[in-house]
């Protein structure tokens, strides 16, 4: 069986279509999801915002309202710009290459602005500060003047009652994370190609290859265990090599628990070659049409689990639940995540639980369908 | 005897009956050929053999036991040439051989041993090194007999090994396959050509429609039939006049022109071409070259079902 | 005509594939477009929040009232907190403690403890809104400022906003056809560059090239032919997602906008399809031109802003995701979805990614003929 195995690997090692999926592609996604949204992995979710003041208003409060603002020590919300004329603004704004703009009319402040952005939005909230700030130091300067300066004193030194609780774990808790736990998942996954050529050249009735080695005196249990245990250690590698790129290269934060994320990666890893072998039984189309199908269902449940939009997976699993218990990509980045996020390892255990079933489910299949050595036609 | 099948009938889904009460028996030592037309059952009779195909009935027996797909000792004993070339493209030449008869052969050093003669039996030992995408389709053909005999098998089943091959590269392999045969193998070989089956079985079924239709060794397959002789004449001038007489003799089966040529089928005889050249000269036909030629295979065929082996 | 038959012969071949391949991005364009839009992850939406107020006086009733502007409160229990963010049940949870209105004036003791979901946009206003309220009655009632009650004042203070004007009213909402426009970009990118690589590939087999040759048609002429034929197949996709388009948007897709958003659609169209025939000139083998049509719609998605909106992305990345088409539909799209008039100076932007798109197209298919040239004299 070693000799068995020593050969498959041989042959693996050159199937270069398998080993791009395995080994490459998933390193250039994960830094494509790096170059994509490193900037978002810290903790500031803001650039400093342009906020243009139309020229013929100068408020020198309004202004320096707005320039004190800060992101954090180093960071300002507003760029303050004054510059500009109404009519220059107007402009800039109708060509979009700007957000918006205020302005003065008929004693009035307004803020004009194309659409709900998340800039626009963030501006207003700040501006609807001023607005009741201002008002309300108007007020006592109506009603109790000499308690103006003590007032205005009071609400310039904002008190922030806001205490943020994070546990040690998300000390620097980031949900742009997710992408790169569905990363993992996809690439755990992307197993199934290997599943295919396991299917492939052991079952009579998918090669001349196949029915070959099936004629041979060589125990066919002993072919498809030593031919999925090469699959294995060649998809288990390329997943393994990911995954210490994006922890220990691109840096990416994945709680620290690096056995339990290994065990993760390591029953993914079985699940996805048996989904592969199991879906490559079933599919009754041959050579790239049926790569292409696989390939096709993978990037979906991928796409369901988070990889592209990681609010999908929340959607579905407030609605349609039973979708994300079924998905083992989703399983997969549910337990990475959980891993990162909480303290105890509860959650965890249940989507590895969760993860291992629908393994032993695709294993026991994909089996079924490939002990027989007898078929209806080839 | 080292093959027998017994009444096997086997229907694909759409009720396509692709082996229609089958029976032959292959004997140790002899060239068995196995000739019918694309879609007759050869390779299904063959699948079927080597316990790949389910079938609803009949029996089975290699070396005069039961045949099943669990049956290893009997398949350590077979060797598979399939009629696609199904190698391991990622592996060398030299890496293919010593993979599949490694299937067979445990032992190392024998294993070596056996590979370095089934490379020379080939002639590849140029190519060893050569991954098969690299290899001309005759070139890819001989990796994929030498992968199916490396073990030395005692039963070696060939399925329509020279499909696509280049004649010289088709003579060397049925070369090799009576080498392999004077050696002691017994060999199954099925072809829609019948040249080639002509030439090298001892013993020919032939197939058509999942039946056996006739069977014997090539002579007797040819006493089967009325023909016994065509005989073909170029004329200067086709005409029906010296047409009808020739007809109307008595030997003659059939006699048409085609463009410039008189043939003539005859059934067996030894005046046939005299009684011919006889009318021709009566009616002061100017005629040149004369060929005459045996029945074939396909003449048995056509004989048999009306069409020939590569309608 | 000859070489229409046949390419579309080798593309029927592949129908079922086809279907498969579209049937899903079909799907998840459906589920994404309709449940994702720009406007719900950052915009003046109210998000999903938890209270727990264990100090239950008149000011944290109030202050509830007032963050109800910008929240939809749900029942979660304090130790089911963490669950709840981590499914995105609620954004923010907060808990007011015991004893807190009594320290108001004293904010460093006994705080208001916050949970975020991190990143989530609307927990900005909420934060915000939350230190606003506070100050102001804090304020208030360091200097006296109430008459009866603090809460009425506060209130009272609270009712002023800023006056926002919009450039438009719009009737209708463009977002979601933004966002459908910007994922068919990727199932363009997806579906185009694997298809007519796999398509070409096969017509730029060695022998079959050389019986080209031979043959009546010239090789410039086959190359036309063949373009075109990549082109009506780009068509065609794009009228699937378009009627896919139509099922989902009908009112704002049929629209002089909609039309505008359809234009640059097609435009993008051609360009990928030249590049697919860029690739597949270049690249001969079958696996690699998969490879590549994964790693580029998949990468391109991410970087030039279908994925993640190009305004959350580097300025780095944006500056190198310029260098691609797909980075200029976006912006271009985005730009679509804020037009408030046909004039020039509105339209300018889709003007403009019109010519860049164009510029694309010449250099893809420049690279493709002169390569497919030097290539046609070494076969010779």
């Amino acid at each position: 069986m070693f000799w068995l195995i020593k050969t498959r690997l041989r042959v693996l090692i050159r199937d270069r279509a398998n080993l791009f999926w395995s080994f490459i592609f998933p390193l250039c996604l994960g830094t494509f999801f790096y170059l994509g949204f490193g900037n978002l992995l810290g903790d500031s979710p803001f650039n400093s915002i342009n906020l243009y003041i139309a020229s013929d208003y100068s408020d020198a409060n309004l202004a320096g309202f707005l320039a004190a603002i800060d992101v954090d020590e180093e960071t300002k919300l507003f760029k303050i710009k004054a510059d500009f004329t109404k009519e220059f603004l107007e402009q800039k704004l109708t060509e979009n290459a700007i957000t918006g703009y205020l302005f003065v009319e008929n004693n009035q402040l307004y803020y004009r602005i194309n659409e709900n952005g998340m800039e626009q939005t963030v501006t207003k909230s700040v501006l609807d500060q001023y607005v009741q700030i201002s008002q309300v130091i108007l007020q006592v300067a109506s009603t109790n003047p000499e308690k103006v300066a003590s007032v205005t004193d009071s609400l310039q030194n904002d008190h922030r009652y806001l205490e943020t609780i994070r546990s040690k774990r998300q000390a620097s808790s980031n949900s742009m994370y997710i992408y790169f736990y569905a990363l993992i998942a996809m690439t755990c996954t992307y197993g199934c190609f290997w599943g295919i050529s396991l299917v492939n050249d052991t079952q009579a009735n998918q090669s001349a290859l196949a029915a070959r080695i099936t004629s041979a005196p060589t125990h066919r249990l002993k072919i498809i265990v030593s031919y999925s245990l090469a699959a294995f250690i060649m998809h288990f590698s390329g997943c393994l090599i990911n995954f210490f790129y994006l922890n220990y290269i691109l840096g990416v934060d994945f709680g620290g628990n690096i056995p339990l994320i290994i065990l993760v990666i390591f029953v993914g890893t079985l699940c996805g070659i048996a989904f592969g072998a199991l879906l490559s039984s079933l599919i009754k189309v041959k050579g790239n049409q049926k790569d292409g199908i696989i390939a096709m269902i993978t990037l979906a449940l991928n796409a369901l689990s988070g990889l592209m939009f990681p609010d999908l997976k929340y959607l579905i699993a407030k609605y349609i639940p039973f979708l994300g218990y079924i998905n083992p990509s989703a399983s997969i980045t549910d337990a990475l995540h959980c891993l990162y996020y909480y303290e105890g390892l509860g959650h965890y255990y249940f989507y590895l639980l969760l993860l291992s079933i629908m393994t032993v489910i695709f294993i026991t299949g994909s089996y079924l369908f490939m002990r027989g050595s007898r078929y209806d036609s080839i | 005897m080292i093959v027998r099948l017994s009444e096997v009938t086997k229907t694909y889904r759409k009720g396509v009956k692709a082996l229609d009460d089958l029976s032959y028996e292959v004997r140790e030592g002899e060239i068995f050929g196995l000739l019918g037309p694309n879609g007759s059952g050869k390779t299904t009779s063959i699948n079927c053999l080597l316990g790949l195909l389910k079938f609803e009935s009949g029996t089975i027996e290699i070396f005069d036991q039961p045949m099943g797909p669990d049956r290893y000792d009997l398949k350590a004993q077979i060797g598979v040439i399939p009629q696609n070339v199904a190698v391991f493209y990622e592996l060398t030449v030299e890496e293919n051989i010593d993979y599949f008869c490694g299937l067979y052969v445990k032992d190392k050093q024998r294993r070596k041993k056996l590979v370095d003669e089934a490379i020379e039996f080939v002639a590849l030992g140029d190519y060893r090194k050569v991954h098969p995408n690299k290899l001309s389709g005759g070139l890819q053909r001989r990796l994929n007999i030498a992968c199916g005999i490396a073990h030395k098998p005692r039963l070696i089943i060939f399925d329509e090994p020279t499909v696509g091959v280049d004649p010289q590269s088709r003579n060397n392999i049925l070369e090799g396959i009576k080498r392999l045969n004077q050696e002691g193998a017994t060999i199954i070989y099925t072809s829609h050509y019948m040249e080639e089956v002509e030439q090298l079985c001892d013993y020919i079924i032939i197939m058509d429609k999942g039946k056996v239709i006739a069977h014997g060794n090539k002579e007797a397959l040819k006493n089967l039939i009325m023909l016994g002789e065509t005989i073909e004449i170029k004329v200067e001038e086709p005409n029906d006049e010296y047409l009808k007489p020739i007809r109307e003799l008595p030997n003659v089966l059939e006699a048409n022109f085609k463009d410039h040529t008189l043939i003539v089928k005859s059934g067996k005889g030894a005046t046939n071409i005299p009684n011919v050249l006889a009318i021709l000269n009566e009616h002061r036909v100017k005629y040149g070259t004369l060929y005459s030629s045996l029945p074939t295979l396909n003449d048995v065929f056509l004989e048999l079902t009306g069409k020939g082996l590569r309608d | 005509m000859i070489v229409f038959k046949l390419y579309f012969k080798i593309v029927l071949s592949a129908k079922f594939l086809i279907c498969v391949y579209l049937g899903i991005f079909m799907a998840l364009a459906i589920v994404t477009s309709t449940t994702q839009s720009p406007e719900k992850v950052y915009s003046d939406q109210k998000i999903d929040i938890a209270w727990v107020d264990k100090d239950a006086t008149s000011l944290t009733e109030s202050l509830k009232n007032y963050i109800g502007n910008f929240a939809i409160f749900e029942k979660i229990k304090p130790e089911n907190v963490d669950e709840a963010l981590f499914y995105r049940d609620i954004l923010v949870y907060i808990e007011i403690p015991a004893g807190f209105t009594d320290k108001l004036a004293t904010p460093n003791e006994d705080t208001i403890k916050i949970k975020a979901v991190p990143g989530a946009m609307g927990a900005y206003n909420i934060e915000t809104a939350l230190n606003r309220y506070l100050n102001i009655a804090r304020s208030f009632q360091e200097n006296n400022l109430y008459k009866g009650s603090l809460v009425a004042e506060v209130e009272k203070a609270l009712e002023h906003s800023m006056s926002v004007q919009m450039t438009k009213s719009k009737v209708n909402n463009f977002t979601n056809i933004t966002f459908f426009f910007g994922y068919a970009c990727y199932i363009i990118m997806a579906l185009l560059i694997p298809l007519v690589g796999s398509i070409m590939s096969s017509l730029n087999d060695l022998e079959i090239k050389r019986r080209n040759i031979l043959g009546a048609i010239s090789n410039t002429k086959m190359q036309g032919l063949l373009l075109a034929s990549n082109l009506i197949l780009g068509l065609m996709l794009i009228l699937i997602l378009l009627s896919l388009g139509i099922i989902l948007y009908p009112d704002t897709l049929l629209t002089k906008q909609g039309l505008i958003f359809t234009v640059n659609g097609m435009v993008f169209t051609v360009t990928i399809i030249s590049l697919a025939y860029a690739i597949s000139t270049v690249f001969r083998s079958q696996l690699l031109i998969n490879a590549l049509g994964t790693v580029i719609s998949l990468g391109l998605a991410f970087i030039s802003g279908i994925f993640i909106p190009q305004a959350l992305l580097g300025k780095s990345i944006q500056r190198f995701a310029a260098i691609f088409p797909s980075f200029w539909y976006i912006k271009t799209n985005d730009q679509i979805h804020a037009i408030n008039s046909f004039a020039y100076s509105a339209m300018k932007p889709f003007y403009q990614n019109m010519l860049i798109q164009a510029l694309y197209i010449v250099i893809f298919l420049g690279n493709t003929f002169f390569v497919s040239k030097k290539r046609m004299r070494s076969e010779q």
